[in-house]
């Protein structure tokens, strides 16, 4: 009896304790999740002011859906999205990587190189990317000047920025991502190649094995985990990028390119379409574009997880 | 593993090195250069203070008595001989035809240089140009300035100083809260045994899958029922649920022995005695991390808070100004730049001097995943 009524109290005191973190959770997080499940559903019928955006919303069905998928730019916006991860998922993996081989070396300042690589990733990603529209632009801007040094004259004889052409564009956006987040990755291999015993390579180089194979065959596999999350966290967050298409297209999504008969924005990642929809006012529609993403990611995520445990 | 290396793998190490960092912390250099530059400077490839400036060449005519409008000071033509009386700080030249130079002397009271030289018999135009000499001082406020930073901490319509203080108070607040509750829920999910517990952790670890962008659209609808649009609490109550900083507490007092627990029982602490006196004490190199991790950020969490403000809402931060700044005007890259310097710089020193919980945050974020 007594065992049952201290039990309770227990819980009553850890539901106390917890219940602001628990409010917060659910109202701003919990909730929100079945709110815009239900708002994809709702298409709304007058737009009214910014404070009751709400107030005049319609059931619609599977419309945001359908429209969705019939939506070219959506479409678009996913392909380019993909190519985007394409562009920054391996070399930001890569450039950890080999980042932290560097640093895994014994040398003076060892601390000070860890801390300047990694720098770069507490910096406001909205300051970085205007400073970047600077660094793109023609003729005086540092990459141009140095292209137009290796003899490439093309943006300065046209007069367009890095960041103008749509072919450069989003190259241009992930190399300014990568070059951001690499120090993130080296981090976090450099503690997992540290955690590897020396023991370990002894025995390989007494078995005769090369650097390469040591690194193929010893390294590798034990800095896999690092690989995974990774992947992970940069699949989410290329499927939700926002600030630095708005940073460095100043709000516009990219250049213009003609695809399927359309005028397309080159820049135009998922995210950003998602932000574009709920500014012009189609709630429902920018919903059920958020939940599109979240099953691309919940489906990525798995895969990558499965393919990487049954090796 | 720690390799060894030659002199020269050594060397060519530290080039690559250097060569990287370089690159990576470009956007600073450029952002802290181009504040610094004078109005219509900052879109010029012009980084070196020019100690000599040489004029364009110029010409008087033969006979007359000519005053130029455009040269600084006069240059008179008498019928055989000119006259140069130029401004200058540290030395003054004229190049005539065929090479010939002539220094001009001075300067005198009122900072002048002046000089006489003698026209050729029947020479009908001449055509010379100036060369001054400069200190590196002059040269470099030609240049550079720091007017832009006083000038964007107290513009009327963006006032930096004041989405300074308020990105300060948003990051300082959300942090100090999000600490806080983070850390009585891990107290409570590391120690206490109670009724729904595994469940409820489940839920909170899975919306950690979730991408922020799902709960935008809800919680802005939240936020405007609610009254909040342009606040404080606004932009701070809908992040504080902090999941990641959950974790990271648990599972560092789980680390704390129970022995503890008891013993401060027995003494008859109840448990917000058991709170203050050994979980806080306790975990405070993870509440630092959590802190600073929280306090970045918040610091530059541009969309929300982006979404919460209007367009002329005093509670603006520097993210949001900054982009409301680059919209508003035909781009003012140098004060632009000088309100970036305001939103990187500060963050930039909190890191370099707390770089070690910021590390260690990281590093036990992704070894939990």
């Amino acid at each position: 009896m007594q065992d049952i009524s201290k039990k309770w109290r227990e819980t009553l005191t850890a539901y106390l304790f917890l219940s602001p973190f628990l409010i917060v959770f659910f109202v701003f997080l919990g909730y929100p999740v079945f709110y815009s499940f239900w708002l994809s559903f709702r298409n709304s019928t007058i737009y009214i002011d910014w404070y009751h955006v709400f107030s005049e919303m319609e059931y619609c069905g599977l419309d945001n859906y359908v429209t969705l998928l019939s939506d070219k730019s959506f479409w678009w916006s996913l392909l380019m999205t993909f190519y985007y991860g394409i562009l920054t998922i391996p070399t930001s993996i890569a450039l950890s990587l080999a980042l932290a081989l560097l640093l895994n070396n014994q040398l003076r300042g060892r601390n000070f190189f860890r801390a300047a690589f990694f720098l770069p990733n507490v910096l406001d990603l909205l300051v970085i990317g205007i400073v970047w529209i600077l660094i793109f632009s023609p003729k005086y801007g540092l990459l141009d000047v140095a292209l137009n040094k290796i003899g490439i004259q093309y943006f300065s004889d046209h007069n367009i920025s890095i960041l103008g052409s749509p072919l450069t564009c989003l190259p241009a956006i992930a190399m300014v991502m990568v070059l951001k987040g690499a120090g993130f990755g080296m981090i976090l291999f450099l503690a997992a190649i540290q955690n590897i015993p020396a023991s370990v390579y002894e025995a390989a180089e007494i078995d005769g094995a090369t650097s390469w194979q040591k690194f193929r065959y010893i390294t590798i596999p034990l800095v896999k985990p690092i690989i995974l999350f990774m992947i992970i966290t940069g699949t989410i967050g290329c499927l939700t990028a926002f600030t630095e298409v708005y940073a460095m297209t100043i709000n516009t999504g990219g250049p213009t390119v003609q695809a399927w008969g359309e005028s397309l924005k080159s820049a135009n990642l998922a995210g950003y379409y998602l932000y574009r929809n709920f500014v012009d006012g189609f709630y429902g529609k920018a919903a059920a574009i958020s939940f599109v993403l979240l099953f691309i990611a919940l489906g990525i995520s798995l895969a990558h997880m499965k393919l990487l445990k049954s090796e | 593993m720690q390799n060894r290396l030659s002199a020269f793998a050594k060397t060519m190490l530290y080039v690559l090195l250097t060569g990287g960092v370089i690159i990576v912390l470009l956007p600073i250099f450029w952002t802290v250069i181009t504040a610094c530059k004078k109005p219509g400077e900052g879109l010029k490839w012009n980084f070196w203070p020019q100690t000599t400036i040489v004029s364009e060449w110029r010409s008087l005519s033969a006979q007359t008595v000519v005053k130029e409008a455009d040269a600084p000071d006069a240059t008179v033509r008498y019928h055989d001989r000119v006259q140069f009386r130029i401004q200058g700080s540290k030395g003054v030249e004229v190049e005539l035809e065929k090479g010939a130079r002539l220094a001009l002397s001075g300067p005198d009271g009122q900072g002048y240089f002046a000089g006489n030289w003698q026209v050729p018999p029947g020479m009908g135009e001449i055509r010379y140009r100036v060369w001054q000499m400069r200190t590196f001082a002059e040269a470099t406020a030609e240049i550079y300035t720091l007017q832009n930073f006083k000038s964007v901490l107290y513009n009327r319509d963006f006032p930096f100083a004041r989405f300074f203080l308020n990105s300060l108070i948003v990051a300082t607040v959300s942090a100090f809260l999000t600490v806080i509750l983070c850390t009585m829920g891990g107290y409570v999910f590391a120690k206490k045994k109670f009724f729904l517990k595994d469940t409820l952790f489940l839920i909170l670890l899975s919306s950690m899958m979730v991408p922020g962008m799902i709960f935008m659209i809800p919680q802005f609808t939240i936020v405007s029922h609610l009254g909040w649009m342009n606040s404080y609490q606004g932009m701070i109550v809908p992040h504080l649920a902090n999941i990641f900083g959950l974790f990271l507490l648990k599972q560092h007092i789980t680390t704390i022995p129970d022995s503890l627990f008891e013993a401060a029982r027995i003494d008859g602490a109840n448990e917000l005695q058991v709170l203050r006196i050994i979980v806080f004490p306790l975990s405070l190199p993870v509440t630092t991390t959590l802190f600073l991790l929280t306090f970045v950020g918040q610091w530059s969490n541009f969309l929300w808070q982006l979404i919460v403000n209007t367009a002329d809402s005093p509670f603006r931060t520097l993210p949001v100004g900054l982009a409301l700044f680059k919209g508003q005007y035909n781009i003012d890259w140098e004060l632009l730049m000088a309100g970036a310097c305001f939103s990187i710089i500060p963050i930039a020193i909190l890191f370099l001097c707390a770089q070690r919980f910021f590390i260690a945050g990281l590093t036990q974020g992704a070894v939990k995943e």
